[in-house]
């Protein structure tokens, strides 16, 4: 018997690892596949310009004071600047807005060269530059979502998804 | 006139320069050592779920080992202080030289084969194989370094041990095939290969030559987490290179005598309307098969202690070995006929 034990002690993880070598690898190509993260995912922050009503309370409940309120010319109140260097994406101003105004999205691709390009003036908060902008090869996207407590992903072209 | 006769002498020996250059000598082995690297890479990630390499190249990567060669032929050759420079530097190059030598004796097909060996073949490639760890010693000896002289110990310790296992497993072959030159050997199993009948001996030579190769899990010579890099150190830039093609030279030429001794060598049904080429097909086929069989290992199975190598060895594969030398000459001085019958002499 206990060479029976021996021999599966060889075979058996030979043939797991044989299956894994010519199975799906788990690591995806970041910069030409992307994981695509579920709808509650505290992502980059926005602004619908029109909604906002300038009340303050995102820039007072920041635990970083990453948000400060700007006057704008022309405007009659002042609106939301945040500073994406100071942010933790706790996304409390998402949930403090009386309008909905702030919203969160799934794009954490926020990298920039300079250190003051990380304040996003309130026009730039209101056009969040789009996901194909800012990852030019793109070609697929990956969905994570919880089915029976399990992750799976699924594979979405880009294209037919935009269709 | 000297061009003319420059020329003659190549026309009139046009085959054995091809054979030695091209096909079963310099070339091939300097192409199976890289194909080889890269393949290991992307196959050892891909059983590990990851890509390996991916970008260098547009197709799998494949530009990455020319890209690291260039960059090792880049880098500072450092010699250390008080060894010999000129054999410090010379043994890499050596040693990549005589373990090549044993490929000339394997037969890719009946007439294709760089030196036939007077129909001792087999022992002239165990002779020729058994040099390279000569110079590893040396190498390891060589550097003034206590990880190099441990990893080259252990080298002679291992390459001792499984040396004598794989020879008697061998020794099971040639009385089948009532021959030592390998031609002989893999006409032999014309019609069925020496995998069945010798099915202990193909135990024992396999385990065994894995050790002789430095693979995992014999891989204690370069044992990274104990002994840095082994006998190799102390090398670096191209040098260090060049002991990397090491390991992968021994590892083709001692898996193409596997194939020749118990897989039927290049044996096989005519696919190409050329005999030989059809041969090369099948020795080559075989080979790639069991070469990733092998590389797979490395990823499956942890390392063996050096006791456990030497007891592995000496107490089991050794007597494993001398029982099938002696019921294969049992069999063959008693019903030589049972031979007849497998297609053997």
């Amino acid at each position: 018997m206990s060479v029976i034990r021996f021999l599966r002690g060889i075979i058996k993880p030979y043939i797991i690892v044989f299956k894994h070598a010519i199975s799906k690898p788990h690591t995806i190509k970041y910069p030409y596949e992307r994981l695509m993260f579920s709808d509650g995912y505290r992502g980059r922050i926005s602004l619908r310009f029109e909604k906002c009503i300038g009340c303050g309370l995102c820039s007072r409940t920041c635990p970083n004071r990453a948000i400060e309120m700007v006057e704008i010319e022309g405007e009659k109140h002042s609106f939301p600047q945040i500073n994406f260097g100071r942010c933790s994406f706790c996304c409390l101003c998402v949930d403090v807005c009386p309008r909905g105004a702030l919203f969160s999205d799934e794009v954490v691709e926020l990298s920039v060269i300079k250190r003051d390009d990380l304040i996003y003036h309130p026009y730039k908060l209101s056009n969040p530059q789009p996901l194909e902008s800012i990852l030019k090869d793109l070609k697929k996207t990956i969905t994570v979502q919880i089915e029976d407590g399990r992750l799976s992903y699924t594979l979405l072209r880009r294209r037919e998804e935009n269709v | 006139m000297l061009i003319d006769e420059i020329l003659g002498w190549i026309k009139l020996n046009l085959k054995d320069l091809i054979q030695i250059v091209l096909f079963p000598g310099i070339a091939f082995i300097l192409i199976f050592a890289v194909a080889a690297t890269w393949f290991e890479r992307k196959y050892l990630a891909h059983s590990m779920l990851r890509i390996g390499p991916l970008h260098t190249g547009r197709v799998a990567g494949w530009l990455q080992i020319i890209a690291d060669f260039i960059k090792l032929t880049g880098k500072e050759v450092i010699t250390p202080r008080n060894v010999n420079v000129f054999l410090f530097n010379l043994l890499p190059v050596l040693s990549v030289c005589t373990s090549a030598i044993a490929v000339a004796f394997i037969p890719f097909s009946s007439d294709w084969i760089i030196y036939e060996g007077n129909g001792i073949s087999l022992l002239l490639f165990f002779a020729a194989a058994s040099l390279t760890p000569y110079i590893t010693l040396m190498l390891g000896w060589i550097s003034n370094n206590k990880y190099s002289i441990i990893g080259a110990m252990r080298v002679s310790y291992v390459y001792i041990s499984a040396e004598i296992p794989a020879f008697l497993a061998a020794m099971g072959v040639a009385i089948m095939a009532g021959s030592f030159s390998l031609i002989d050997i893999v006409e032999a199993q014309s019609r069925i290969p020496f995998l069945i009948p010798q099915i202990l001996g193909f135990i024992v030579f396999f385990i065994a030559f894995l050790a002789e190769v430095e693979r995992v899990p014999f891989d204690i010579p370069v044992a990274e987490q104990e002994i840095v890099a082994g006998w190799r150190t102390e090398y670096s830039g191209i040098n260090f290179g060049v002991t990397m093609m090491m390991d992968y030279i021994p590892l083709c030429t001692w898996t193409l005598l596997f194939v020749t001794l118990y897989l039927g060598g290049y044996q096989g049904p005519l696919i190409f309307a050329s005999q030989t080429l059809s041969n090369f097909f099948w020795i080559l086929l075989k080979f790639s098969l069991v070469i990733v069989v092998i590389l797979l290992f490395r990823s499956v199975f942890p390392r063996l202690r050096m006791d456990q190598t030497l007891r592995l060895t000496w107490k089991y594969l050794t007597p494993a070995a001398f029982l099938n030398l002696i019921i294969t000459a049992i069999i063959a001085y008693y019903y030589p006929d049972l031979f007849g019958l497998i297609g053997a002499s």
